[in-house]
């Protein structure tokens, strides 16, 4: 009966692994541990199959190599005698040795080697941890895949492509319905979040904590089990709901880790609510800020009608029941739109569509692109430290030519050579690797702490397990990658001995075609980084709309519980205007709604009289945004049209009688939208049910970011539509920063017990709003400086090592009467040509790039098309500046050839 | 780790497994990591590498010794072992240590009387 090959393998397994033994232990042993083995194996096999012996045959080789250290090995005799020339452990040792010696015996080789391995290894190896923890691990939440974001959505025309443009948000009702009907959700829950939510006054400093309104469903879609105690229950969201759940991180600060804390009470908002439990430390869903999570029907009913179907502001995440696909769910969900769209026209016309969207995507959606632009040239950057060293590495093949031939002759088998030679270029590829993780984990050092408020799970990303694998596979592919050349090399070679004699004319086209490809990466990575620069150039001329220059921003919440009703807090928002604008130093105060570049305003439906009724799923909307009287001068927005806010406009105190009529200042987007080129002001719209009238118009300021246009707006007076969140902006005659301190006082002279969210410059805000572009840039400037230096130094190097074996060829052509103009000529040309191939080819890889890529770089740039003629001129001159520089310095070593020393030489 | 165990010094599991297995007969490798296996229900994982380890310092400790037992078409290469009268007297003393430590765990109430 033939062997299975299984077990032959196997046993052919372990008797390797018995060589680790001492030769004494092998020879008097060897022979019957086989025996003994292969009866166990054939029994397992018999048993258990191929897995079961694949498992008896792990565990023996690992008890081999264990055992085997601890056996004692007799001085007199060599533990490693290899006898044949089989790829054994022994012979691999001594290869590896024999590598080790060789690379030690030229530091100068090695070190230049390594550290060009370790940087393109380590700036992989960083960049890929990232991606790992950010993009590939799975979400810290139980069967991940499953969760996704819902949203209400309009109907897409192309049924096909679903723009997120059209993703709403949820009323109360809405969702309910949604979950009551859907077959395909397991669980569903609705979440919104606040920065500064109820006040605890326990801590050391009366505190707004960031809270997350949530509904029963949220925690029972998340699945993540609570870290203590347990999460909000479902009867208790309508009964008695005074209950809390705690981040890890409040828990700690706040009521200082204590592990009976479950079940206690703290006050919120001056009001009991009793701790249901602690989440772990790794979940911070909806935000990373988020400190606690109640019920969303905690908020109380004259604040937030959360009973209207109208009312909508609120998110939504849920579980897809195991079986059910992201696109099943899609098309019932959107089958349940379509039904309370008709069911409630009034409410909710146009709303007749769903949209789900993995829960992954949306947490990291933003950052992906960069991550994978940045692996790719991190890439790129592998690839030509790869190349520098096969060229080190083809040049030093050239010198061993000698010794190969040498060992040849003999008697070492090509297989032994080749090997050897594999050997060296492994061995110098994991000496890299270990510098380049060393690197990595420096260069994450350096990264964390900028990357932490640009990106999402930022706190994930590490330098684990998986990115430690991915850095031996980038180590492994390398070595291959640049010792192939010069080892296929060796083999090639026919007769060894004769053509290390023979003087080498031919020229090296492999070599050629190295710089070829060299050139093409670095002036991909070089374009990449210029047009990111660009993008960030013309990101930072973008005007925001308004001017920063000393301009302060107080942001603050008036709290709901310590003035409750309107009256309470607007004589409150009146006293801090007054309080703020009396500082010393302050040219001018006024309020907004919300910052400028942190996020847009409330969605205003708004109609036009003059024009007829628009389809329900066409009405105009912008954004809306309370501002004070005055906040425009102050922020140094331009009025171009009609008048600011003024105090006429206020309603009369009391609120009886005739009020005056809601007045509006619009910006030019609006206009420029649905009356161009007309007057705007004493023109009506109809919002809120009432006619607004328009008092002005002003130039557009960027809400949402610098890289987004500015909605259609609607300023509207604060007096008017009061709101309790706003943030102050002061004017400041010199630095604003040194306003910090008297503003601080002037609002806590009017309320000690105020919280204050934030005091920033707007100048701050500005350069905050370039962070990720900047680091983006920053980063792939880096990359391809490091890029430029490579393949300068690969190009010089190949050159240098050209002039050097041509010297006699120079000689004889000096001595026949060449010009130094023709001998520089000559360089130059063998330089240059492979160059100009190399940049042809890159810009050809560029164009097809930008072009099929569009769309993605369009996600990247900001106001540079991705194939910009001028940006890609710039960088080929730069580039070939740089090239013939690294050509002229080897060109210029032919110079100085003296022709009577070269011939002597021969 | 070296083979100088003192009389007194307790056997490792693997060791004193080995020695059982060779106190009613001879057996070559492979019949003694059956019998450990048979004997401890599994509980003494043995594999080739450690048997051998052990036998080669148990050898040179003088407590077994190679002896005649192969029978017709056996594996040429399988030896047989057999315990020494040092050996079994290492056996019998393991035993009783051991059995002396059971009568006190069982005494505190830590094993089930013997």
């Amino acid at each position: 009966v033939k062997t299975p090959f299984v077990l032959r393998l196997a046993f052919f397994l372990f008797r390797l692994s018995l060589r680790t033994f001492p030769p004494s232990f092998q020879r008097r042993f060897g022979p019957e541990a086989e025996a003994t083995f292969q009866e166990l194996a054939v029994l397992r096999y018999r048993r258990r199959g191929a897995l079961g012996t694949a498992w008896l045959l792990l565990g023996a080789v690992a008890d081999n190599l264990r055992v085997a250290l601890q056996e004692p090995r007799s001085r007199n005799m060599p533990h490693l005698a290899p006898t044949q020339e089989a790829l054994t452990m022994g012979s691999m040792l001594q290869d590896i040795r024999l590598a080790l010696r060789m690379l030690l015996r030229r530091p100068g080789f090695t070190a230049v080697a390594v550290l060009t391995l370790a940087l393109g290894i380590g700036c992989n190896t960083a960049i890929y941890s990232v991606l790992h923890g950010v993009l590939l691990s799975p979400l810290p939440l139980p069967e991940p895949d499953r969760l996704v974001r819902l949203y209400p959505s309009r109907a897409a025309e192309d049924s096909a492509a679903k723009p997120a443009s059209l993703r709403g948000t949820f009323s109360l009702p809405d969702f309910r319905d949604w979950e009551r009907e859907s077959a395909t959700l397991e669980a569903a829950g609705l979440f919104t979040t606040v920065p500064s939510g109820p006040l605890y006054t326990a801590g050391e400093a009366p505190m707004e904590v960031p809270a997350a309104y949530v509904t029963a469903g949220f925690f029972e879609a998340l699945g993540r089990q609570p870290y203590l105690g347990r999460t909000l229950r479902r009867e208790e969201e309508l009964g008695d709901n005074r209950v809390v759940m705690l981040s890890h991180g409040f828990w700690k600060r706040a009521l200082g880790g204590d592990s009976a804390v479950v079940g206690r009470t703290v006050q919120l908002d001056d009001e009991p609510f009793v701790v249901a439990g602690v989440m772990p430390p790794d979940f911070s869903y909806p935000d990373r800020q988020t400190e606690i999570w109640m019920f969303l029907t905690v908020i109380p009913e004259q604040s937030i009608p959360l009973d209207l179907r109208q009312v909508r502001f609120l998110e939504a995440v849920g579980r897809l029941r195991s079986g059910a696909s992201l696109q099943d769910a899609e098309a019932e969900l959107s089958r349940i739109a379509a039904s309370l769209e008709s069911a409630h026209p009034d409410t909710n016309a146009g709303l007749s569509a769903a949209q789900l969207e993995p829960l992954a995507t949306s947490i990291t959606g933003s950052v992906s692109r960069q991550l994978l632009l940045l692996l790719g040239t991190s890439g790129l950057l592998l690839l030509l430290a790869c190349a520098n060293v096969a060229h080190l590495l083809l040049a030093r093949g050239v010198e061993r030519r000698q010794e190969m031939a040498v060992r040849a002759a003999l008697g070492a088998g090509r297989e032994r050579l080749l090997r050897q030679m594999l050997t060296e270029s492994t061995v110098l590829s994991a000496l890299g690797g270990v510098a380049g993780v060393g690197l990595a984990f420096l260069l994450l050092e350096v990264l964390r702490p900028v990357s932490v408020a640009t990106l999402p799970r930022a706190g994930e990303v590490a330098l684990n397990a998986p990115v430690l694998a991915f850095a031996v596979g980038v180590t492994l592919v390398t070595g291959l990658l640049f010792g192939a050349l010069p080892a296929l090399r060796v083999i090639r070679r026919r007769t060894p001995l004769t053509a290390a004699c023979n003087r080498i004319s031919a020229r090296g086209r492999r070599m050629n075609l190295l710089i070829v490809g060299e050139a093409a990466a670095a002036l991909l990575l070089v374009l990449g980084a210029a047009l990111l620069g660009r993008s960030l150039w013309e990101l930072q001329r973008v005007d925001p709309g308004f001017d920063a220059e000393r301009l302060l921003a107080v942001n603050l919440t008036i709290n709901d519980a310590r003035y409750p009703d309107r009256p309470g807090y607007m004589a409150m928002y009146r006293q801090l205007l007054e309080s703020l604008g009396a500082v010393p130093g302050v040219e001018g105060v006024g309020s907004i709604r919300y910052l400028p570049l942190r996020r847009t305003g409330e969605t205003l439906p708004f109609t036009l009289p003059d024009r007829p009724e628009p389809p329900a799923t066409e009405i105009p909307e912008g954004q809306m945004l309370p501002v004070s009287p005055g906040f425009f001068r102050v922020a140094g927005v331009p009025l171009l049209e009609g008048r600011d806010f003024s105090t006429e406009d206020i309603p009369r105190a009391g609120g009886e009688g005739a009020q005056p009529p809601l007045v509006a200042i619009v910006n030019d987007a609006l206009v420029r939208r649905y009356w161009p080129g007309e007057a705007t002001a004493g023109r009506e719209i109809v919002a809120y049910g009432s006619p607004v009238r328009i008092i002005g118009r002003v130039a557009d300021v960027k809400q949402a970011g610098l890289d987004r246009e500015a909605p259609p707006t609607i300023y509207l007076h604060q007096e008017q539509v009061p709101r309790r969140g706003m943030a102050f902006l002061l004017r400041a005659e010199g630095n604003p920063v040194d306003l910090v301190r008297s503003a601080q006082a002037a609002v806590w002279r009017v309320d000690p017990e105020q919280p204050i969210q934030e005091i920033t410059t707007m100048e701050g805000l500005l350069a905050d709003a370039t962070t990720q572009p900047r680091l983006l840039a920053f980063l792939l400037s880096a990359f391809a400086v490091l890029a430029l230096v490579l393949a300068a130094v690969g190009i010089y190097g190949v050159l240098a090592h050209a002039v050097r074996r041509r010297t006699h060829e120079i000689g004889v052509r000096v001595a026949l009467g060449a010009h130094r103009g023709e001998v520089l000529g000559l360089i130059l040309r063998q330089g240059m040509t492979p160059i100009v191939a190399g940049i042809a080819l890159g810009l050809g890889v560029a164009v097809f790039l930008g072009l099929f890529l569009a769309d993605f770089l369009r996600g990247v740039v900001f106001g540079v098309a991705p194939v910009d003629l001028p940006t890609y001129l710039a960088v080929v001159a730069f580039f070939t500046l740089v090239a013939l520089l690294a050509c002229y310095l080897p060109g210029r070593a032919a110079l100085r050839i003296d022709p009577v020393r070269a011939l002597r030489e021969e | 780790m070296t083979s100088a165990q003192g009389p007194l010094d307790p056997l490792t599991p693997q060791v004193f497994a080995i020695l059982l297995a060779l106190g009613d007969q001879p057996r070559h490798g492979y019949g003694i990591l059956k019998d450990v296996e048979a004997c401890t229900g599994g509980e003494v994982a043995l594999l080739p590498g450690s048997l051998y380890s052990a036998l080669r310092r148990m050898l040179e400790a003088g407590w077994i010794e190679e002896v005649e037992g192969a029978v017709d078409g056996d594996d040429p290469r399988r030896r047989y072992y057999g315990l020494t009268a040092a050996g079994r007297e290492r056996a019998r003393a393991e035993s009783r240590r051991m059995s002396t430590l059971l009568r006190v765990a069982a005494e505190k109430r830590l094993a089930e009387q013997p």
